[in-house]
């Protein structure tokens, strides 16, 4: 009895210990000045209106280049004015609790502008704008249009994926090692959403289909973003029956097939980044989005106060924000100069224009 | 239930160490992880407390914890493991949007009913199969219950991202359930629903079954010494069973009612740490059905501080994970400790 009053004793005179500690804390939140920060540079122009931003990233920035990129674009953005501040906030892999969380972001009243990168963010926000009337949200690689709150900035996909598609085309019409005769390509993705469905997947199976109309797409669907033993299995089976380039839309699975495709003498389309040296010798191409360039002029246009909301604005590649990197040494090694002169004929005829690919309904 | 002051005091002082010691773990990540730690552990002790949004999302995340504490203190009262909590709680939220799905007019009360049934036998048969296995082959129900659930979480998740998923929707995510059978909100703008009421006269009902029946005394026998019970009389083969039904039930309801109160569809992953957790709260209440509710209360005070600290400070939701993990340890070993002076006793 008298050990565990001793015990009892221990716990209390411990809690007590850390109280001092607790209180201490929250006074100095109250005496100190709100801390700035972003480090501020020269300001090209000056504005009194203090503009706070919150970089909402639908995930973890690490890992993934189009957050990474997103990140960067609104430094760079804030960097430039003194007024301009910002602060990054990750919601994690549980898409249950994004709109909760993006609510509690919002609900503090401290942001002018809340920004986010991912198709659907502007569906998460929907029910959250009716609550505050007066947030102002961006969506950079997402589409929604007519809404008062929100502006929106959608890549045409259609065009990146038909410049990956026809290389994939080439690749499997080719004598390439790996590939054979049976025109078959394939594509990984980590879930089904529209902007896949209807821009990515038909827009790769039509570039290939230029090349040759018989070549076939072989789909699969790893469930989540991560599972690269699962992303693994898949592209094992696919090459199994046949397939000899495989377009991967699966974030952190991709590595699965990296493997699977260096084992089997395959190769593998990669989306929105210059990926090359993630596997050099295995991915023979990749598209590029400038989301760092786009983020960084719509948050100077948000600070200066000449973002249009209600709007939807579709880019592509003559606007400057898509791209095929088809000067990385790893792709000038993969790919024969023939095969690289054919398929920058299709690049520069979407580039210029003369190629229209129109983005779809959503 | 007469407690002794001798255990009274064990009890109470284990459980002040216990939390004592996750909150300085708490204070030095702070101090570590953060550049203005004052502000962060403001923000992680107030936050949840300074609006309304914050404090109704805080009693709104306790209300599955509630449930899954629950079924934990059912088995752990009959000395029955279940650590399928996970699965059961994905499952119940499946089968329950799955019933609501295929059923956009029917009535607000025979849709919710027949949703949160599906949820409540669906959780019930995956949990009760691990007691059969064990009433009839002696299979080891913490390893089989710990299975069956993870084996599940992948078939969840592939009828989510399969046959279930809204194709128009851009999350993994089924399409949501008919607005008549969200739950009411009763302190908006935060997302606490009605059922906050419904669930802690189930903790009170619970406390009665186990306390004051005679099933309830026959399971609390089982769980304390079997072979008295049997010399007693008592079905012991049927105490395998009965538990891990409630348990799994408790653990299907709780799917249920994130899904139908706040989420309104079913996404992969929502239960993420719910099953986990249950297990942490029936141990800090010491499988006391009343006092899971305190429990589950602080449980979600960390997560709604950690979330606070997230958005308003430097830090990352990961603290949240770190202090809990914490808490479940101590715990975890506290209940190890209790578990082997019982059988050193029983010997």
């Amino acid at each position: 009895m008298k050990s565990n009053k001793k015990l009892l004793a221990a716990a209390v005179i411990f809690l007590l210990l850390i109280t001092p500690v607790l209180v201490f804390a929250g006074g100095q939140q109250e005496a100190e000045p709100e801390a700035p920060m972003v480090e501020k540079e020269e300001a090209p122009e000056k504005k009194a209106e203090p503009f706070a931003l919150a970089v909402v990233v639908p995930g973890v920035t690490a890992g993934s280049p189009l957050y990474e990129q997103l990140v960067e674009g609104a430094q760079q953005a804030v960097d430039k004015y003194p007024n301009a501040s910002m602060k990054v906030v990750e919601l994690g892999f549980n898409q249950a609790e994004w709109a909760e969380k993006m609510t509690s972001i919002v609900a503090t009243g401290k942001y002018d502008v809340v920004i986010s990168s991912n198709p659907s963010m502007p569906f998460v926000c929907m029910e959250l704008a009716g609550q505050f009337p007066d947030q102002k949200f961006i969506f950079v690689d997402a589409f929604i249009e007519g809404h008062p709150q929100m502006a929106s900035f959608l890549y045409n996909q259609v065009e990146q994926s038909y410049m990956l598609g026809y290389l994939a085309g080439l690749i499997t019409t080719s004598d390439m090692t790996g590939a054979n005769a049976d025109l078959k390509i394939g594509i990984v993705v980590a879930q089904e959403y529209p902007a896949l469905n209807k821009m990515m997947v038909p827009g790769f199976l039509q570039g290939a289909q230029a090349v040759n109309a018989d070549i076939t797409l072989d789909y699969r669907v790893v469930g989540n973003w991560y599972d690269a033993n699962k992303a693994g299995e898949l592209a094992k089976s696919m090459v199994d029956a046949g397939v000899d380039v495989i377009g991967v839309i699966c974030g952190g699975a991709a590595p699965g097939v990296f493997e699977v495709a260096k084992e089997r003498n395959k190769y593998v389309m990669y989306w929105d980044d210059n990926s090359y040296a993630k596997a050099p010798g295995v991915i023979a191409g990749c598209g590029a989005l400038h989301q760092t360039k786009l983020v960084s002029e719509v948050v100077e246009d948000a600070i200066n106060g000449k973002v249009k909301f209600g709007t939807g604005v579709k880019l592509n590649s003559r606007d400057g924000y898509i791209e095929f990197i088809g000067d990385d040494p790893n792709y000038l090694d993969i790919i024969p100069a023939a095969m690289q002169a054919e398929h920058k004929k299709v690049v520069d005829s979407i580039m210029s224009g003369s190629l229209v690919l129109e983005v779809p309904e959503l | 239930m007469k407690v002794n002051r001798s255990d009274w005091f064990v009890t109470a002082s284990a459980l002040l160490i216990t939390l004592g010691a996750a909150f300085a773990v708490m204070l030095v990540m702070i101090f570590i992880m953060s550049e203005t730690p004052g502000e962060t552990i403001y923000y992680f002790f107030a936050g949840p407390l300074t609006n309304k949004y914050y404090l109704g999302n805080m009693f709104n995340s306790a209300i599955p914890l509630i449930l899954t504490g629950l079924g934990i203190a059912f088995a752990f009262r009959s000395s029955m493991f279940n650590l399928g909590g996970e699965g059961q709680v994905y499952a119940g939220g499946l089968a329950a949007t799955a019933v609501a799905l295929p059923l956009p007019a029917a009535g607000a009360f025979f849709g919710i009913t027949i949703s949160l049934l599906a949820a409540v036998v669906t959780g019930a048969v995956i949990a009760g199969l691990s007691g059969f296995f064990k009433m009839k082959w002696r299979t080891d129900e913490l390893i089989s219950s710990f299975l069956i659930s993870n084996a599940l979480i992948y078939i969840v998740d592939n009828f989510i991202t399969g046959p279930l998923d809204d194709p128009e929707n851009n999350l993994l995510v089924t399409s949501k359930i008919a607005e008549q059978y969200w739950f009411k909100k009763i302190f908006l703008p935060s997302n606490l629903d009605i059922s906050i009421f419904f669930i802690a006269i189930i903790a009170v009902l619970a406390f009665y079954y186990l306390f004051k029946t005679h099933q309830g005394y026959e399971m609390r026998m089982c769980g304390l010494n079997p072979e008295f019970a049997r010399y007693g009389g008592i079905n012991v083969g049927k105490y395998m069973i009965l538990p891990m039904l409630w348990s799994g039930a408790f653990h299907g309801l709780a799917g249920a009612v994130a899904v139908f109160g706040t989420s309104h569809a079913c996404y992969k992953g929502f239960s993420g740490g719910m099953g986990w957790n249950g297990i942490a709260v029936a141990l800090i209440a010491r499988n006391n059905p009343i006092a899971v509710i305190p429990a589950a209360l602080f449980f979600a005070y960390l997560e709604a501080g950690a979330k606070s600290a997230m958005i308003n400070a430097d830090v990352t939701i990961e603290i949240a994970s770190i202090v809990q993990s914490v808490v479940f340890f101590l715990i975890t070993a506290q209940a190890i400790y209790n578990f082997v002076k019982f059988r050193r006793k029983a010997v």
